[in-house]
């Protein structure tokens, strides 16, 4: 911006506020004074007034909602008792609020006292008028005993309005009265009502509101404020169809109160309405209002803790977070009404009950001491779906918002003050913000998310491939543009891009998460000409991410240059525990490429480091030591790995506490050391009680339970019990796909699991439902980018039902396929490569191409050994294939030690 | 986006949907070309959904000059999508 632009923009906006400061009356006088003859500045500022008289409400309600009108406010806070509106006399005000107000008054033919709501809302064109009359018409012939009935509607000029020319027509609603009402949860507080009065009373409301469904008006508005009882206990539901079912914008401006004003609205609001998506409001909707006013009737207490939250906040709790639990509040409500209570609060619309009418029946169930419909969730419902569609980018936005606020933050404090160049380059940096600093990049990340998130349906295709496929999308955008936005903040820059490569690991997109993470990285080094703290420190993330992604080598080089840089550096606690960590993630990588021996070494090493720091008796000490027991496992080194397994267990169980997931996950990796090492009973009782315990986990992790039951049914599958290994598969298939997004590759793995189980148990139907699964998951594959894990997985799946079907030269050609395509994303040295090509022996042996599949299986088996267990049944296949190799080519000596391995397993 | 005084039917055009946010986004550049600080005040106020206070808070200014500007630049956008 010129400096002249600047001088002149500061101008207009003075004389602008100066100008709004007077009364409309005298703006004119002032502006011809303020302007002097600046006939271009006069005009200037009278046009933005005008612009500001009519853009009140512009803007005003937040993006989030969409939801904004366009209408003009009038009547603000007017009090217009005493006057006449059409044939009503307007006695007082009863209530005000966002919407308008309500008045008591006294029609003239026939004479009765009503309530009469003035909407707040002007309507201007004839148009509107009709549509709103037609509205009132159609609730004019709701007539049903607990709802209030609407007598008449019409529209009356405003004597408020400050509109030149004419007033803008508002509309009105005369209604029945209701005296002396107090709203259904102050009734029963103040009555102090029996549990067995209040779901009486309650089973009433829901039949009025069934009344309305059945005329085909959705309540949209259910709330103890507008579910009245008078005094002689009879509920009245009010305002009913004031949102009304066919979405016009009128009901939209009615419900739609101002922002600060919605958030106690929101509490009573679905999930679906939370998202602002019109289409996706029917009656189940009202349903779960009226189990969110069934909660607080209840327990006097609402299901979410929303009071303190913004507006967006309290939406994504409401959309994602768990109710709390009704018998937390009030005992008395365990089992049947707890039950009938979260059901109406189902988040998915679904699983709620499919009517008002639905409701009122398992309420009067109860009543009669008769079974009620509804079920408590059953064990996969424990595991609920928290992943709500928007749920990954609100969190995505959060995490941006955080990393960048915590960034200076985690600079300063970690690093700062040891590091000249790293505070050169942010002042640089601060130099360069004038224009647009680091809150500009947050909220232009804000627009782009709220954008993508356009609830009105146009990102609807993209969101049927499931939510992560959303937040890619919004990732890869954001990666495209954030070196032309941020080009003068390389350090800004270099923050988001290594968050959003922390988001691409979550999608187990590794390419792209390492390329980001390489642009961040040179970034840094760039911004403070490659030395200290901030560069070592990405070295490591780097390195990490590589390792994931299998480049074993470059990670491993990564780390040796990030361990150097930290060594240059004055001794620091928090140095000391990333050289550990590097230490740590150096023996990962060891371990990955079946070096156990340097592995355990380097484990040995980390640990006795974060020992210094921490002392014995720390959480973190405790990590390290998992870390060592789990690579004196893959090592085979099962009798020191089981002790330290259990002496961390132990110390989670101590910690943490007998329930906690730190204690199950403990159980979990102790029967993990008791399978490898060939215990299987002992193995199986272990896992199961770590099942017992990840079940029990509050608040759930569906995600847990689901891995050890996959643990479990690995065991049967070794002991050649198909049948159960099938039957907990499914199970653990079944909370993966209720829990995680279909895109997730722990869904991909089950899928695979299943297989080669239908094969091992040669059970063709099975395996017959299972092709046309992998060929799904091909399609949805083939939506998704090149680099995602199902391409290659459902490959491999395919593979393996052929190989089942008998037809291993087609199975040949998928598995070559497979293994190619795993380089798209995955590096050869990674396990999963490896994996794939043993399985692609497996196709080879079934040709009788030993010398062939020799090769692939000798390489491959330490590496997968190493990384998912010498008796996991996966690995154990391997062994069986290198037997049969070794018998078929007469190396019988290798065929013996690889006879002993499986002896191990299969007694 | 129009002013409401205009012969169409508000009903038609009461929500903002996902071209008038984008026609929002095009606007909120060309403002943020000459004033980037109150380009961000509607960014966190109407696409963030923060309030006048959260607004003052991250950008470290008083909530009297948050509401200051914003009413300038809510008039300006206005303005400028009427055009």
């Amino acid at each position: 911006m010129s400096r002249v632009n600047a001088v002149r923009t500061r101008q207009i906006e003075d004389v602008f506020h100066a100008a709004l400061e007077r009364p409309p009356a005298d703006r004119a006088t002032f502006l011809g004074e303020a302007c002097a003859g600046d006939g271009e500045l006069r005009a200037e500022v009278e046009s933005l007034l005008a612009a500001d008289d009519q853009a009140a409400s512009f803007i005003e309600s937040p993006a989030l909602g969409t939801l904004t009108t366009q209408f003009r406010r009038v009547s603000a806070g007017l009090d217009l008792s005493g006057r006449r509106i059409g044939e009503f006399e307007l006695v007082r005000v009863l209530a005000s609020g966002g919407m308008g107000t309500v008045y008591e008054a006294v029609q003239q033919q026939p004479r009765r006292t009503v309530a009469l709501k003035v909407l707040r809302l002007g309507i201007d064109s004839p148009s509107a008028f009709r549509r709103f009359e037609y509205e009132a018409q159609i609730l004019a012939h709701l007539r049903h005993p607990a709802i209030a009935q609407v007598y008449a509607a019409g529209t009356h000029v405003d004597p408020g309005s400050h509109a030149e020319g004419t007033g803008a027509s508002v509309p009105y609603i005369a209604m029945e009265l209701v005296p002396e009402a107090r709203t259904i949860v102050a009734f029963g507080h103040e009555h102090g009502l029996p549990l067995r009065r209040r779901l009486e009373l309650f089973a009433r409301v829901c039949d009025a509101v069934q009344y309305g469904h059945q005329n085909g008006i959705i309540h949209r508005d259910l709330k103890p404020g507008n579910i009245l009882v008078d005094p002689a206990g009879d509920p009245k539901v009010i305002d009913f169809g004031v949102a009304r079912a066919n979405d016009s914008a009128l009901s939209v401006a009615l419900t739609q109160c101002d922002a600060h004003q919605m958030v106690g609205t929101l509490q009573y609001m679905s999930p679906e309405q939370c998202d602002f998506d019109p289409d996706q409001v029917d009656t189940r909707s009202d349903v779960y209002s009226l189990g969110v006013v069934l909660y607080e009737l209840l327990c006097e207490a609402l299901p979410y803790d929303v009071t303190r939250s913004s507006l967006s906040k309290a939406a994504q709790m409401i959309r994602e977070q768990l109710p709390r639990r009704p018998s937390g509040a009030n005992p008395a409500l365990r089992g049947d009404v707890e039950t009938i209570v979260l059901k109406a609060l189902e988040k998915e619309r679904e699983r709620r009950y499919a009517s008002a009418a639905d409701l009122a029946r398992d309420i009067r169930k109860f009543l009669a001491n008769r079974p009620i419909e509804a079920r408590p969730p059953s064990r996969l419902y424990h595991v609920r779906k928290l992943v709500a569609r928007h749920k990954a980018a609100s969190a995505l936005s959060a995490m941006l918002i955080g990393a960048l606020v915590g960034f200076s933050i985690w600079m300063t404090s970690l690093y700062g003050r040891s590091d000249a160049n790293l505070k050169r380059a942010q002042a640089a940096e601060r130099n360069a913000r004038t224009e647009a600093d680091t809150n500009r990049a947050v909220s232009e990340y804000l627009v782009n998310l709220f954008q993508t998130l356009d609830p009105t349906g146009r990102g609807t295709d993209v969101d049927s491939l499931g939510g992560s496929f959303t937040v890619r999308e919004l990732l890869d955008r954001e990666v495209r543009v954030i070196p032309e936005r941020l080009k003068n903040q390389p350090l800004t820059q270099a923050t988001l891009l290594a968050t959003l490569s922390g988001q691409y690991v979550r999608l187990e997109l590794f390419s792209r998460a390492a390329a980001a993470m390489e642009r961040a990285l040179e970034l840094r080094r760039e911004a403070t000409a490659g030395h200290g703290a901030l560069v070592a420190d990405t070295l490591y993330t780097l390195a990490d991410v590589l390792r994931r992604k299998g480049e074993l080598g470059r990670a491993w080089a990564l780390l040796e240059e990030a361990r150097a840089k930290f060594d240059a550096l004055p001794s620091r606690p928090v140095l000391e525990n990333r050289r550990a960590q590097i230490l740590a993630a150096m023996a990962m990588i060891r371990r990955a490429q079946a070096d156990t021996a340097t592995s355990v070494r380097l484990q040995h090493e980390s640990l006795a480091m974060v020992e210094a720091i921490h002392g014995p008796d720390d959480p973190t000490t405790d990590g390290a030591r998992y870390n060592l027991a789990s690579v004196l496992d893959a090592a085979g080194e099962w009798d020191e790995a089981e002790a330290r397994m259990r002496q961390t267990a132990e110390s989670y169980r101590v910690r943490f506490g007998a329930n906690s997931s730190q204690a199950a996950a403990g159980v979990h990796a102790i029967g993990l050391v008791l399978r490898n090492r060939g215990e299987l009973d002992r193995a199986e009782a272990t896992l199961r009680e770590a099942l017992r315990l990840r079940m029990a986990l509050e608040p759930p992790r569906p995600a847990d339970v689901a891995t050890t039951l996959s643990a479990i049914a690995g065991l049967r599958k070794t002991r050649g019990d198909f049948a159960e290994a099938k039957a907990l598969s499914r199970e653990a298939l079944a909370i993966y796909r209720t829990h995680l997004t279909e895109d997730s590759t722990a869904i991909g793995g089950m899928l695979y699991n299943l297989a080669s189980l239908a094969v091992a148990a040669n059970d063709q139907p099975a395996i017959g439902e299972l092709v046309a699964e992998a060929a799904q998951l091909q399609r949805r594959a083939a939506a998704l980018p090149p680099d995602h894990l199902h391409r290659s997985g459902a490959l491999l799946m395919l593979g393996v039902l052929r190989m089942g079907q008998g037809d291993a030269t087609g199975a040949e050609d998928l598995l070559r396929e497979c293994v190619a395509s795993r380089g798209d994303v995955l590096s050869p040295e990674h396990w999963l490569t490896a994996y794939s090509e043993c399985v692609l022996a497996r196709s080879l042996i079934q040709q009788a191409r030993y010398a062939e599949a020799e090769p692939l299986l000798g390489s491959a088996y330490p590496r997968v050994a190493a990384m998912i267990g010498h008796g996991d049944d996966r690995t154990i296949d391997i062994v069986q294939d290198l037997i049969t190799v070794y018998e078929t080519m007469g190396q019988t000596n290798k065929a013996a030690t690889y006879n002993d391995v499986l002896l191990r397993y299969r007694r | 986006m129009h002013a409401t005084d205009d012969s169409a039917d508000v009903f038609e055009q009461a929500a903002i949907g996902g071209d008038q946010m984008i026609e929002i986004d095009e606007a909120l550049k060309k403002l943020a070309d000459f004033d980037a600080k109150k380009s961000r005040i509607v960014e966190l106020r109407f696409f963030a959904g923060l309030t006048v206070e959260e607004t003052a808070e991250i950008l470290d200014i008083s909530a009297r000059t948050v509401k200051r500007e914003w009413r300038f630049a809510k008039a300006w956008l206005y303005r400028q999508m009427g055009r």
